[in-house]
């Protein structure tokens, strides 16, 4: 895994985003088992404490569990990583149209501009 | 830990001595050998260079390896304790007085290892050079006419125990004047090495603050003792009632105990200084 | 819970120059503290305190519920801000020697990582690089499972893969229920692996405060905090 941090934000709600970004995207599949906490922190350059409390935070969403003997694992219930995948979009989303009213465009200007970009894509060009 | 300690003394040190030590025996074997091929040949030319050679290194190996037995013995406390080593020497978990005692023991023995080679080395060479020169006739001395070994007849004099204790005295004492004679510059070292700078000079100007002191302490010790007339108290026993090895036996101790005193108080700042004012660089 | 290393009003004078003020920290067991300040804020001299290499002046330190001695010595575990390791020892005797006075040494984890470094068995650290004899210093440290690991200036001076590679040692090796103590000036190094962070500011404690609290509060790293509460 690629981890990048940023200096403006705790360490623990990077963590928790990047791990969830990693499961939703497929870079760690429903199922798998997980890195020992302390190799994870140090292959990520984090604090280990930082990290175990950011895996209980994904253990708390349904995104991660621990078998008592055996370690952490990816969920296999793919409900949770779906829901998870939606609402991670819908971040996004809301993100998107905050900025493009921002630059002040309305919300018809916007799924048009989207409309275009998405057809160009589809053609083979590049934005 | 003391005996851990000990251990690794022994192995910083010894790389340094054993091999001092064994070059001086060699040399004692290589003159001696030398030396009696002169005997035996009439080309004196290159074995006279030789034997020359090796007499000439033997005498400076004698008096290296008694000047490196004392470098080895300051060096060892200046590093392993003043310097960078120290910061690993002083987060051992062991005392200050167990980092003295360890360095004072391994000094004694190494002290009485070179004198021990050294006695040994001559030996040899005077046994390899002339052979025959020490025979039997010289060992007869040591009998009486009566074909009974001399040395026996000590036993008159001296029972068993009397001559261990002699002997554990005689190495007591020695121990107790390497210990006086370390602590001397041990204390010397630790005093200056306390200060923030000119460290290794103000250890010189302390070794002989400290040689000054001591002379006081002695001749007050001395004027004080003879006035309270201990020398007349002490002249005045009646010494028939002493037999001659309890005599022995109270003059070594004596000597002990002031040798004691000497190092004790030469300790003293030792451990105080490693201990409350300890300034590593 | 108790704390492995705590202060008391604690003060250090050398002189006439007050290093060490009133000094107030605790710190519990499992964390990895920073101790950070500028050159000559003090770090060095809280530590040796701690290591019992100097001795306080007014106030009050204990280490793993000890005042700094043979007790607290074999629970800590110390990596001075200088190589001093003994020159003519190989990596055998050196492993012989940590093994001989703590009784927590791991010999087969230094092995381990001696080898993976492919330092081979009787290498003599005179004939080492500096940077190695660095990292045998900081291997035969975070070998030991000790309660309490003060480290002064690990990365003082490396280069950047070095650095990588002394944090992830560290992070790796410290025991779960120990506290470890990174002194350093370099904060935008080490502060991702840190919990807490306590700023020395000529002798005093600035503050103690856990890394993702200041971020939070701040909206800053504390690399950049750091710079604004030391600005010249």
């Amino acid at each position: 895994m690629e981890w990048h941090f940023n200096n403006d934000m705790p360490i623990y709600t990077q963590l928790v985003y990047q791990i969830k970004f990693a499961i939703v995207s497929g870079q760690l599949r429903p199922g798998e088992r997980m890195t020992a906490v302390r190799d994870l922190a140090a292959e990520a350059g984090v604090n280990p404490n930082t990290m175990q409390r950011a895996l209980q935070q994904l253990e708390r969403d349904g995104l991660v569990y621990t078998q008592r003997s055996s370690g952490r694992f990816v969920t296999e219930d793919t409900c949770i990583i779906d829901e998870a995948k939606k609402a991670l979009a819908k971040q996004y989303i809301d993100q998107f149209i905050d900025s493009m009213k921002n630059l002040g465009y309305t919300r018809e200007e916007i799924m048009e501009l989207l409309k275009g970009s998405c057809e160009e894509d589809k053609n083979g060009n590049i934005l | 830990m003391l005996g851990k300690l000990i251990k690794h003394e022994f192995r910083a040190s010894g790389r340094t001595m054993l091999p001092f030590l064994g070059a001086v025996l060699a040399l004692a074997v290589l003159a001696g050998i030398s030396a009696r091929m002169i005997d035996t040949d009439r080309d004196y030319g290159l074995l006279q260079v030789l034997f020359g050679l090796f007499i000439f290194l033997f005498v400076m190996g004698i008096i290296a390896v008694c000047v490196v037995a004392f470098v080895v013995m300051i060096q060892r406390f200046h590093k392993n304790l003043l310097n960078d080593e120290g910061y690993i020497s002083f987060t051992l978990p062991v005392t200050a007085d167990e980092h003295i005692f360890s360095k004072l023991i391994v000094s004694f023995i190494w002290f009485l290892a070179t004198g021990v080679v050294l006695m040994i080395a001559v030996l040899v060479m005077t046994l390899t050079t002339v052979p025959g020169a020490i025979g039997w006739e010289d060992f007869r001395g040591i009998f009486g006419p009566d074909g009974v070994l001399n040395a026996s007849r000590i036993w008159e004099v001296f029972s068993v125990w009397d001559i261990v204790g002699y002997v554990l005295e005689g190495i007591l004492t020695l121990f107790i004047i390497s210990c006086g004679m370390c602590l001397h510059f041990y204390a010397a070292m630790a005093i200056g090495y306390s200060f923030a700078n000119r460290k290794a000079l103000l250890s010189v100007v302390f070794y002989f603050v400290l040689s000054a002191v001591m002379s006081v302490l002695q001749n007050i010790a001395i004027s004080v003792t003879g006035n309270t007339g201990i020398f007349e108290a002490l002249s005045s026993i009646n010494m028939s009632n002493v037999s001659t090895s309890a005599a022995g036996h109270i003059a070594m101790l004596v000597i002990c105990g002031a040798g004691l005193l000497e190092a004790a108080l030469y300790y003293i700042p030792t451990t105080l200084c490693l201990r409350k004012r300890l300034n590593l660089a | 819970m108790e704390t492995y290393f705590e202060c008391k009003s604690l003060g250090k004078r050398f002189g006439n120059v007050q290093a060490l003020d009133e000094v107030n920290i605790s710190i519990m067991p499992g964390r990895v503290i920073g101790l950070l300040g500028p050159n000559g804020s003090g770090k060095t001299t809280l530590i040796k305190l701690a290591n019992g290499l100097l001795t306080p002046s007014s106030g009050e330190i204990s280490v793993c519920g000890f005042k700094p001695g043979k007790e607290s010595k074999a629970l800590v575990s110390y990596l001075p801000d200088r190589p001093c390791l003994p020159d003519w020892m190989n990596t055998r005797q050196l492993m012989d020697f940590y093994q001989d006075f703590y009784a927590d040494f791991d010999r087969s984890r230094a092995e381990e990582m001696l080898s993976r470094l492919s330092i081979p068995d009787r290498r003599i650290i005179r004939q080492m690089s500096k940077g190695t004899r660095e990292k045998v210093q900081l291997i035969m440290v975070m070998s030991r499972r000790a309660k309490l690991y003060l480290l002064d200036e690990p990365i003082g001076g490396v280069d950047p893969a070095t650095r990588d590679y002394i944090l992830d040692t560290i992070i790796r090796n410290y025991d779960e229920n120990a506290s470890v103590v990174i002194s350093t000036h370099l904060i935008s190094d080490v502060e991702n692996a840190l919990d807490e962070v306590i700023f020395l500011k000529e002798g005093h404690v600035n503050m103690q405060a856990s890394v993702d609290d200041i971020r939070e509060q701040y909206g800053k790293s504390v690399d950049a905090l750091f710079r604004e509460v030391f600005k010249c």
